[in-house]
């Protein structure tokens, strides 16, 4: 299986749908189920989300991968942006001002199996979260 | 039909549009629609209701072939709602626990300060009361054995009767903080007011005579007058008339009624003093708010005590124009 990857540059709404979009597409040829793509796009949704809102411009660069005999799906949103200052405060439900409930980090990491986070105030946030096919 | 802000009718046209062009956009605005729906609390059986209709509708306008294919991909928009929910519920629920923990460490921090409180003022009173009792015992020798010196004898005089109202004060601030507290059932006895006035008048005798004030019962003094009440109950019904004596000229008449109020006993004091201005009627049951402080004495907290203890006997507590001028205090309880 050729390993599939994209990257998807994020400075409008509409990147957003061609972000989710990838995600399904690779998502459905590594072979996860229906929830488990919608899982997995409405996650991309969450992060190209934030990139808008916090960096205004990023990317999000979604690729198969392989671990231990696993296949499954990587998604990295990176940006430029102002970066967290206070990680634990991002990481808490219903922090996020402007997004309401359901937006932001928390609910992504629910959403994923795995999920790091790099970040330095005046350099920039990525994001790399993991899913795995059971 | 509940009022959705339009939430179905948008994922009905989204869902059809989806069907139609299978483009993403729709996705993406679907599982906006479903977190508009936990902040709206449309709860997802509204949701799948409108799914399902819109569905049935489709049936009839499309070929069966096509019906087939178009319920296979209508799963994904439903899938896609119900993930905008479940994201959106435990943002939900999370935010309440935390709220829950917020409060509940705020109401701790309350109690806390109220426990303080209730030392401080218990300790305070305790510790006040010894060096007062000195000062006033102190002071009456002084006034005893300075009867030929009519200076020192007005000084003694005036530091007995400070020390005499700083111990009233701290009396009112205990009753004040214990009212703060509640009464439990076990408070309560049986209390006929009739009894509870005659009580209270040779309480006030001293204070009665002193003002040269008139006292005027216009109640049947044989007949009794049951309610459930407690210490607090008297203590409100003394301040009443106590503020009565204080507030009235000298040698004026107050008059003591009790009425039949449907289920209450209405009582009241009437008397002859400035009356209170209507803006004040109700603040006067204040903390700290008094009418016309020149010569006359109190804490501040006597009214404040009446209300809060009467409330807590489910009684009222109100101020009218005296006809006659001044003005009556209206105390009611239920009647037992």
């Amino acid at each position: 299986m050729p390993d599939m990857e994209e990257t998807i540059p994020i400075k409008d709404e509409y990147d957003i749908v061609t972000a989710r979009s990838a995600g399904k597409t690779i998502a459905s040829s590594t072979g996860f189920g229906l929830v488990d793509q919608t899982r997995i796009s409405t996650a991309i949704s969450e992060l190209a989300r934030n990139i808008l809102r916090y960096a205004g411009t990023g990317t999000v660069y979604v690729r198969q991968v392989t671990a231990d005999g696993r296949n499954g799906i990587e998604v990295v949103a990176g940006d430029q942006g102002p970066g967290i200052a206070n990680l634990d405060l991002a990481m808490t439900d219903g922090h996020t001002t402007g997004g309401g409930l359901g937006a932001g980090l928390p609910g992504t990491k629910r959403l994923m199996d795995d999920f790091e986070i790099d970040t330095e105030v005046g350099r920039g946030t990525i994001v790399t979260t993991r899913k795995w096919v059971q | 039909m509940v009022d959705d802000g339009g939430l179905r009718e948008k994922y009905s046209k989204l869902l059809k549009e989806f069907l139609e062009s299978g483009d993403e956009r729709c996705m993406l605005d679907i599982e906006l629609i479903s977190k508009e729906c936990v902040r709206a609390t449309i709860g997802p059986d509204y949701m799948l209701e409108a799914h399902l209709n819109t569905l049935n509708n489709l049936v009839a306008e499309f070929p069966i072939t096509k019906t087939v294919s178009m319920f296979n991909s209508a799963s994904e928009p439903l899938i896609q709602l119900m993930m905008g929910y479940a994201t959106a519920y435990h943002d939900y629920i999370e935010m309440n626990d935390q709220r829950y923990m917020r409060e509940k460490e705020l109401s701790d921090k309350l109690n806390e300060a109220n426990r303080l409180q209730e030392m401080f003022i218990s300790i305070m009173s305790h510790d006040l009361r010894s060096p007062l009792s000195a000062i006033v015992g102190y002071s009456g020798l002084i006034e005893m054995r300075s009867k030929d010196n009519k200076k020192i004898h007005s000084f003694a005089n005036k530091i007995e009767t400070a020390a005499v109202d700083a111990d009233r004060m701290i009396e009112s601030m205990r009753t004040y903080s214990k009212l703060q507290r509640g009464l439990s059932e076990d408070d309560f006895t049986d209390i006929d007011l009739c009894e509870m006035l005659s009580e209270i008048l040779s309480f006030l005798d001293e204070k009665i005579e002193e003002h040269g004030t008139a006292v005027h019962i216009k109640y049947q003094t044989d007949k009794k007058y049951p309610v459930r009440g407690t210490e607090f109950l008297k203590n409100a019904f003394i301040n009443i008339i106590d503020n009565s004596i204080k507030y009235s000229p000298k040698n004026s008449t107050i008059t003591l009624t009790i009425d039949e109020d449907n289920s209450n006993w209405r009582f009241g004091v009437a008397d002859h003093g400035n009356g209170v201005p209507d803006e004040m009627k109700e603040s006067v049951f204040e903390r700290f708010v008094r009418n016309d402080k020149r010569g006359i004495k109190g804490s501040g907290i006597g009214l404040a005590i009446t209300k809060y203890a009467v409330e807590l006997h489910h009684g009222t507590v109100w101020i009218e124009d005296n006809s006659g001028g001044g003005c009556i205090f209206n105390i009611t309880v239920p009647k037992t």
